[in-house]
């Protein structure tokens, strides 16, 4: 009987399996044969995949997703007149230097990319949720915020009660977010980068 | 493929365009080397989706990607000296040794 309820059950996952491949086959019908080859190599990891109970994506909380602890934000902004120009030289002063994202603490990378001088689009990956995030920046960078952000359209200012429904606003989210190591956050893997070196000279220490 | 730190998917315009943004160690030409080599069907799926792919396998495959990036102005990371694999290793030393003290203070 037991033996019998579940050649039953995995012949319903099976047969939901079959399903979803299928699924997967018809939004390819139209694509390259180059890409339905490729499909057919992979079509049962991604139906696999597709089973899982749990998606490893989470929401970041507003807007944006998420893998563990680490979140994404992408930002798509419309330039100000003359605020390329502005920008670029600012970036061009930091030479580099990013110490205020240091004094951030949750920005694991960041970047910024001019799109036809009419557009920014700044990319970053940060631990935890979106309001604490952007509440970071207000209160630990307010005027590089400020300095920086008003290269934009419409940017109401740090200290604004408008400034998150407009960071919102020009904000969109990745359909897919991928991170190697998504539960460590900045601070940890500092730690965790001392605890290495320690240890190094802990050994060479022994080894003398 | 083991040196991806970060990797977003992010569809702009109504479904015209993506917009795909990655953090990787080391240099661009052997970056893509590793696609190819290691996950040819994967890259082959997702990026047929863009107009004019020429397939991971054409020669054509790298100039269609440089056609297509746009370099940062700013670029900020948290952790540069650490590699995908080093922050790995850290996370197992870091384990084994809350592991080993305790076991020291049992």
């Amino acid at each position: 009987m037991t033996t019998q309820t579940a050649t039953a059950n995995r012949s319903k996952q099976d047969s939901a399996t079959e399903q979803k491949i299928q699924k997967i086959r018809d939004v390819f019908a139209d694509a390259p044969q180059m890409a339905k080859t490729a499909l057919e190599n992979r079509v049962r990891d991604l139906a696999s995949h597709m089973s899982e109970s749990r998606s490893r994506m989470e929401s970041a909380g507003r807007t944006g997703s998420r893998q563990g602890t680490v979140s994404e934000l992408t930002l798509i902004l419309p330039f100000a007149p003359d605020g390329a120009r502005r920008l670029r030289a600012l970036l061009q002063a930091q030479n580099g230097n990013f110490d205020d994202a240091d004094k951030v603490g949750t920005v694991h990378d960041m970047r910024f990319v001019f799109l036809d001088d009419t557009k920014l689009l700044f990319a970053t990956a940060y631990d935890g949720d979106w309001d604490a995030y952007i509440d970071d920046f207000a209160t630990k960078i307010p005027d590089i915020m400020d300095i920086a952000f008003s290269a934009f359209e419409g940017w109401p200012g740090i200290h604004s009660p408008e400034v998150k429904d407009w960071i919102a606003k020009h904000q969109v989210t990745a359909e897919g977010w991928y991170v190697a190591n998504p539960n460590l956050t900045v601070a940890e893997t500092r730690r965790l980068g001392r605890v290495g070196k320690a240890l190094d000279e802990f050994l060479d220490k022994v080894s003398e | 493929v083991g040196t991806v730190h970060d990797m977003r998917f992010v569809f702009l315009d109504n479904d015209t365009k993506l917009l795909f943004a990655t953090a990787y160690d080391g240099d661009w030409d052997a970056y893509i080397d590793d696609f190819a080599t290691k996950i040819p069907n994967a890259m082959d799926l997702l990026f047929c989706n863009a107009e004019g792919w020429p397939g991971i396998r054409s020669p054509k495959v790298k100039d269609w990607i440089v056609e297509h990036q746009i370099s940062a102005d700013a670029w900020y990371v948290a952790s540069p000296n650490l590699t995908v694999a080093e922050t790995r290793r850290l996370e197992r030393i870091g384990k084994a040794l809350d592991e080993f003290l305790d076991k020291v203070s049992e």
